[in-house]
């Protein structure tokens, strides 16, 4: 499914990724993970994110995912949830291996 | 003019002594009252605040140019305006240019802030105190926060903000009048000193020659505001970001100095608020809510109560006593009582439809929508059901609208405007208009659905909804451009309080009787005439080959068709009143499911999106019913 508009992180997501320890796609994350924000290739999404109080930087949890679908972060009390194609726009690095087992998982 | 130029005007016309011309805009003050306005992020409870301050008289009125509603109330001598919820001050959305508009004509500001979210609120309240208006912070919601372990140091927030700090609980009434007590005490709080540098350079840096002499449009300018720079003629000055991101430091530097949490929050709330996000359990946790709204909407509104003040107070009560009281005025028969006390009259049709009919339904559909709104349920909706709406080119919040078109297509259509791109809008207007039954309509079809079996059911359900898949993929596909991407806050899920609801769903079922009510007479007026002129007549005679020979269904069922190009509901009722085979009730119910919106949906479309999108939108649904309503007569006369 919109296949035109997704950078497709299945293929071009490279190997270290898969040992969870570098920059990852946040729709990689599995619920459970602690990750740091890396980078957001996404104005709007950006500045949005200021706002919300996740800067590039800011540590957040993996809540859930839902299967092909949004992933839900959050910090603190706030909790957000980020479309797939917007999920694949940012980077995140995991600093937890931590993984609770809820709900769907990618 | 903007809100905010006209509010100048005025204010610089009461300085010379010379008052200004009074332009009925309903959202001004008189002349010298303090306009004290509430702004908040949000599901902070700002409106609980605002009625506690207002009381039972409030106005609640459409922005002019937007569909989002302001309210306006007194509190003594002084004018209180209520905001939409905003994360921020700038242009993302309707919401915001309104909030924003409102913002900067105002004297005092109170800012509501959550005290669970502090992080995330706090924005807002330093971008305020970065406008440089005299601002009153209250801390609402303090006991949630105290449940969920979360320790707040106010004075330390007042001394790094600048400003009076007031813990709150609004829906306990507590620290209420403190907020009050403290506007007096209200000033422009400890401004962020790079950002202040910024702001005096903010013409330079958008190359205007006169540059703002407001603190808070300058901040707007110097952070790209698009409305602010087109006023200014001024080019983007690229510190957005940069100002934003300072922004956010100071407030997890504030945050991380008053917050102290005694313990770790648990990590996703409540079980419930998991289970609405499961796919499983989400679905069914959806399939309920939807099984609610239709016994609140469906059966208790629009067949029992609508069944008695439709069908016995207006037409056996109402219309009878009203030709009674005018025939000595009207000769029978003529063109005058035709207008005005005939089937489809002025004061007969159309006062039964908006309070026999209308009246009921609208209750139902706002205090539904209410319970959905306060209980923070709709952002999970929309979460669980994003990845489906991806795939016809909308995101999650699309869900939004297209719920509220099973109350009123009219009114979805309005709502259309939250989401983010017009590509997103086309398609969800166009899926509005072609497949989503209203209310008012639901409760005709499932009149004649009962009885029939579960074959038919699945039918007429599987029909609407292949129509509704085809149109969005090929809608999709067509349409160039991006859709935007879901990224939304999740408000905490509560229990919805009472006396809010009943106030929320008073003031917009008022709002929108007062909007819909002029677009009846005009529809009663137009059949009327074409009733007088004999074009009814002429037109039903011309759909005829269409109706019998290809749909299969009796001479008569044109005439519901022209209804239903008024009101579908109207025609989905012509269609009942027939007497119909099983198979052709199911053609009927798919074909006046598909059929053209009513006028008043049309005249909405027009207005939102262009007359040719709304041509457009008209001729494919009209084909786009005629054309699976025969397939379905064929379908249903072999299986039913």
């Amino acid at each position: 499914m919109n296949s035109k508009w997704r950078p497709s992180s299945e293929e071009a997501r490279p190997e270290t990724v898969k040992r969870g320890m570098a920059a990852v796609h946040l729709s990689d994350a599995r619920p459970g993970q602690r990750l740091r924000i890396k980078g957001i290739a996404d104005d709007r999404a950006r500045d949005q994110a200021l706002r919300f109080g996740l800067a590039e930087g800011a540590e957040a949890v993996c809540e859930w995912v839902i299967p092909g679908g949004p992933v839900v972060l959050g910090r603190d009390t706030l909790r957000l949830a980020i479309g797939r194609r917007l999920a694949d726009l940012i980077t995140v690095e995991a600093i937890s291996r931590d993984r609770r087992r809820r709900g769907g998982c990618s | 003019m903007t809100l905010r130029r006209h509010h100048r005007r005025q204010q610089d016309a009461v300085k010379s002594g010379r008052p200004g011309r009074r332009t009925g805009y309903e959202l001004l003050p008189p002349l010298g009252a303090r306009r004290i306005v509430l702004a908040g992020n949000p599901n902070t409870g700002k409106s609980v605040l605002f009625n506690a301050f207002t009381g039972l008289y409030v106005d609640v009125s459409n922005f002019p140019g937007t569909t989002v509603e302001v309210s306006s109330g007194r509190l003594g001598s002084d004018v209180v305006l209520d905001t939409p919820g905003i994360y921020g001050v700038s242009s993302f959305n309707d919401e915001e240019r309104v909030a924003r508009e409102v913002i900067l004509t105002a004297d005092v500001i109170v800012n509501v802030v959550n005290a669970s979210s502090l992080e995330r609120d706090l924005f807002l309240t330093l971008q305020l105190i970065d406008m440089g208006r005299p601002l009153v912070v209250a801390v609402n919601m303090v006991d949630e926060a105290e449940r969920l372990g979360i320790r707040i140091d106010f004075d330390r927030l007042r001394d790094l903000l600048g400003v009076p700090v007031i813990p709150t609980v609004a829906t306990r009434r507590k620290g209420l009048d403190q907020v009050i007590g403290a506007l007096a005490a209200a000033r422009p709080g400890l401004r962020d000193q790079f950002t202040d540098d910024l702001i005096q350079q903010a013409g330079e840096l958008a190359g205007v020659r006169d540059g703002p002499v407001d603190r808070a449009e300058a901040l707007l300018l110097l952070e790209d505001d698009p409305q602010v720079l087109r006023e200014y003629g001024g080019q983007p000055t690229g510190k957005r970001e940069e100002v934003y991101r300072r922004r956010r430091e100071r407030v997890d530097r504030v945050a991380a100095a008053v917050v102290r949490r005694v313990r770790p929050r648990p990590s996703m709330g409540d079980a419930l608020s998991q289970l609405t996000l499961h796919p499983l359990w989400g679905s069914l946790v959806v399939v309920l809510i939807l099984f609610g709204l239709y016994e609140l909407i469906g059966v208790l509104a629009a067949q029992k109560v609508v069944g008695f003040t439709e069908q016995v107070l207006m037409r056996q009560h109402y219309e009878p006593w009203i030709r009674r009281m005018l025939s000595p005025y009207l000769s029978s028969g003529g063109v005058a009582e035709t207008f005005v006390t005939g089937e489809f009259g002025l004061l007969t049709m159309t006062v039964t439809y908006v309070v026999g009919l209308l009246f009921p339904l609208v209750v139902a559909f706002y205090l539904g929508l209410s319970i959905l709104e306060d209980s923070g349920y709709l952002p999970r909706l929309a979460t669980l059901v994003d990845r489906e709406l991806t795939r016809i080119g909308l995101n999650g919040r699309a869900i939004i609208p297209l719920i509220l078109g099973f109350g009123c297509v009219t009114m979805a259509v309005i709502t259309t405007r939250l989401l983010g791109s017009p590509r997103e809008r086309t398609i969800a207007v166009a899926l509005l208009a072609l497949t989503v039954p209203c209310s008012a309509q639901i409760g005709v079809i499932a009149g004649m659905a009962a009885g029939l079996g579960w074959i038919a059911f699945l039918l007429f359900i599987g029909a609407v909804t292949a129509v509704f898949v085809a149109a969005g993929t090929v809608l999709h596909r067509l349409l160039p451009g991006t859709s935007s991407d879901l990224f939304i806050d999740l408000p905490p899920l509560r229990f919805p309080r009472i006396d809010n609801l009943l106030q929320k769903t008073w003031a917009k079922t008022v709002m929108f009787l007062r909007d819909a009510g002029p677009l009846f007479i005009y529809g009663s007026l137009v059949i009327s005439f074409l009733r007088v002129t004999g074009w009814l007549e002429t037109i039903q005679g011309s759909l005829a080959p269409l109706t019998v020979g290809w749909l299969h269904l009796p001479r008569e069922a044109a005439t519901a068709f022209i209804m239903g190009i008024v009101r579908r509901d109207f025609g989905a009722a012509g269609l009942a009143a027939l007497s119909l085979t099983g198979a052709q009730k199911v053609t009927a119910m798919v074909t006046i499911t598909l059929f053209v919106p009513c006028v008043a949906a049309v005249m909405v479309i027009y207005k939102e999106r262009g007359p040719l999108q709304a041509s457009l939108i008209w001729l494919s649904s009209f084909v786009a019913a005629f054309a699976v309503g025969g397939v379905v007569a064929r379908l249903a006369e072999i299986l039913i």
